[in-house]
């Protein structure tokens, strides 16, 4: 066997860049290229029908933050996201809390529980047209017996519309998250757990004690994905409302296709690009920063739970020094 | 503090036994090691009693009081683990103050045992660092600090020095010991090293294949021990153990190569006869000499190899028949000088030869058997 310090052979070393420079060309061919065309398209104002093309600088960005439809859409998009990452991190840890426990049929369930995020977007909204039909939705067909709703209620209307999608978007992603919770669960030592039992905590100081520091970087992560995924989510919305009714889900990538498809302003859907882009960062990059140095909000938690009044455990022994 | 009782508790696990019937009375502020190789059930018995396992049968009673339905929670009992399994968010100070914490004391109360227990453990400048911030010594104090921070009715500590170098081993096992005189607690402390077990322990419960082999003072498992499994755990090297047949008429027993006289009562032909006339003797290296100078045990032999320790010396010995593939060891002194090769005669006063019968069961030297 060769020692693997040994520097690398020539043809070793020649392989290797050999790679490095294929991937480097491939990545600036499919991903950097494109992307500085459509800075330059940003730029310029083009007219199909003409063929006239015009610099315009930053005019069209200028156009967009001063537009109060986009800015409702960027509004829009912005609560789409907080609901969309925030039942994300519920559901999606109370499901990996559940799949974690031991039980006959973990296995399956565990696959069952995956299947919403492996179905396309498109899948997920057809499924939700079907929950959410007025006549013979399957929501209006559990409650109407009950007396909850009569029958042809509208679900999707003006103000209910964008917290639909972003269900319907939660119902795609969480297992996702989930995914993510289960795999930080999983490096959890058991000995910690039985050393919290022994130093007599309860359940709930349990999981804020142990639990959930653990989880403090898992939670990260599933911030930082679902922002970014629920921020540039476009099939969806378009295959459920098409932004509507009226623009009730009109959300940010949603402008951008009316922009392009509709109004073929191809400047303004390129600069509205990456207006979405840099939101999208520095959203993600601040979630990032504040949850990563916020260390001591899982044990600000766990004070305040402790707080909760609860009464001595009997035959507790209070003692005297060590 | 409180005295700890097992009464015929069984663990199964599916198809396996990990402890089978075991009785075990331990007593208030004693010092119990149990001692086996891994495997044998130890560790389960110490969650059984912290509660973290449930036996398949029998009880743990803690003075006299019947734990089968309390949870671990309430059991009120300290644990050391053999991962540490300090809190790794937490640091140094709140890791020994959860147990604190979470038993509601006043902060002042918590922070004055606190740093009590960081004053005698010496960890006292490291209060505000994490668990990863430490050397293993460190953790395994620290770890020490939550066990003893509060006022526990048993402290269990399941291996704790495997961890550690040897050095530091050394140290933290005095360390331990002082804890147990200066606390007065009832210590229970699983380990398979038998140098902690005759050092630290009151009495040392002996365990194999989930079994309780002996339970007795280190002095009575060392010098006494009550069959074959609990002669092999104790001492360094193991005690030479040798099959051989009874010769009854003469009052001697041969053993390949070696002659044995020691005076056969009717139990001891009785035992013999019951294993079909096979024996195992028993000798320590430390109880055979190399001089002649005419004891009960004889034989003759050729040095093998020599082992020297510095402060004392392990010599190999081949005796038995004219082949002479018998191996047998002898501590000398470190400056008896040797040749491989060397003729030698092996001697052993009747006071330290052991024997067992088929079961493995010692019938000599007669009583003081299990317990």
């Amino acid at each position: 066997m060769k020692c693997l310090a040994q520097p690398l052979e020539r043809s070793d070393a020649r392989f290797a860049f050999t790679i490095v420079v294929g991937l480097l060309l491939l990545n600036v061919i499919i991903f950097i290229l494109p992307l500085i065309y459509a800075a330059w398209i940003s730029f310029h104002d083009r007219d199909v029908i003409l063929r006239t093309q015009e610099f315009v600088g930053l005019d069209h960005y200028r156009r967009i933050l001063s537009s109060p439809e986009a800015i409702a859409a960027i509004f829009r998009s912005i609560i789409f996201t907080a609901v969309a990452v925030i039942l994300s991190l519920l559901i999606g840890l109370g499901i990996a809390l559940v799949l974690n426990e031991d039980f006959p049929g973990r296995p399956l369930l565990r696959a069952v529980i995956l299947l919403p995020w492996a179905f396309s977007e498109v899948v997920t909204a057809t499924a939700w047209i079907f929950i959410l039909n007025p006549t013979f939705g399957a929501l209006t067909g559990l409650l109407r017996p009950l007396g909850l709703v009569e029958a042809n209620h509208a679900w999707i209307n003006e103000n209910t519309a964008l917290y639909w999608v972003a269900i319907a978007f939660v119902w795609h992603i969480a297992p996702l998250g989930a995914l993510f919770f289960l795999a930080g669960l999983q490096t959890i030592p058991d000995s910690l757990y039985q050393a919290a039992r022994i130093d007599r905590a309860p359940a709930l100081s349990r999981f804020f004690h142990v639990t959930l520091p653990y989880l403090h970087p898992t939670v990260v992560i599933v911030v930082v994905v679902v922002t970014m995924e629920a921020f540039r989510s476009f099939d969806l919305l378009f295959a459920l409302t098409r932004g509507g009714p009226g623009a009730a889900s009109q959300t940010f990538p949603m402008l951008i296709f009316r922009y392009t498809f509709e109004f073929s302003q191809y400047g303004l859907a390129a600069a509205a690009s990456y207006i979405l882009a840099a939101i999208s960062m520095i959203i993600t990059t601040v979630c990032y920063v504040v949850l990563m140095r916020r260390r001591h909000i899982a044990r600000i938690a766990a004070a305040a739970i402790d707080a909760i009044p609860r009464p001595r455990a009997a035959g507790t022994r209070v003692a005297t020094q060590p | 503090m409180a005295a700890v009782v097992l009464q015929h508790v069984s663990r199964r696990y599916r198809e396996t036994i990990a402890v089978d019937s075991l009785d075990l009375e331990i007593v208030d502020k004693e010092f119990v090691v149990l001692l086996g190789p891994s495997g044998c059930g130890k560790t389960t018995i110490l969650n059984m009693i912290a509660g973290t396992d449930t036996p398949t049968s029998g009880r743990i009673l803690f003075d006299s009081r019947s734990m089968e339905q309390v949870p671990p929670e309430k059991r009120n009992v300290a644990m050391v683990f053999q991962t540490i399994a300090l809190y790794p968010h937490k640091t140094v100070y709140e890791n020994i103050a959860f147990p604190l914490r979470m038993a509601r004391l006043s902060r002042p109360e918590i922070d004055g045992r606190v740093r009590a227990a960081a004053r005698v453990l010496r960890i006292g400048e490291l209060l505000d660092r994490r668990p990863h911030e430490l050397s293993g010594g460190q953790r395994q104090r620290v770890a020490l600090g939550r066990a003893v921070v509060r006022d526990p009715v048993v402290f269990l500590f399941d291996e704790p020095l495997s961890a550690l170098d040897a050095e530091l081993r050394a140290e933290m096992r005095v360390e331990i010991k002082k804890l147990h005189e200066r606390l007065g607690g009832t210590f229970i402390y699983v380990t398979h090293d038998q140098v902690e077990a005759l050092t630290m322990a009151d009495r040392i419960a002996v365990m194999d294949t989930g079994k309780l082999r002996q339970f007795g003072t280190p002095d009575e498992v060392y010098h006494r021990p009550a069959n074959i499994s609990v002669a092999r755990s104790i001492g360094s090297p193991g005690m030479n153990l040798i099959d051989g047949r009874p010769v009854e008429n003469a009052g001697t027993v041969r053993f390949a190569g070696l002659r044995v006289a020691i005076p056969f009562d009717d139990a001891m032909t009785t035992a013999a006869r019951g294993s079909r006339g096979m024996l195992t003797l028993g000798v320590r290296p430390e109880a055979l000499s190399i001089k002649p100078i005419g004891l009960p045990l004889i034989g003759e032999g050729r040095v093998y190899a020599i082992e020297p320790l510095g402060s004392d010396q392990f010599v190999h010995v081949t005796y038995g028949g004219t082949d002479g593939t018998e191996l047998i060891k002898v501590r000398t002194s470190p400056d008896a000088r040797f040749q491989v090769g060397d003729a030698i005669s092996l001697h052993a006063s009747p006071a330290e030869i052991y024997l067992f019968d088929g079961i493995g069961d010692r019938i000599f030297p007669s009583g003081l058997r299990l317990r």
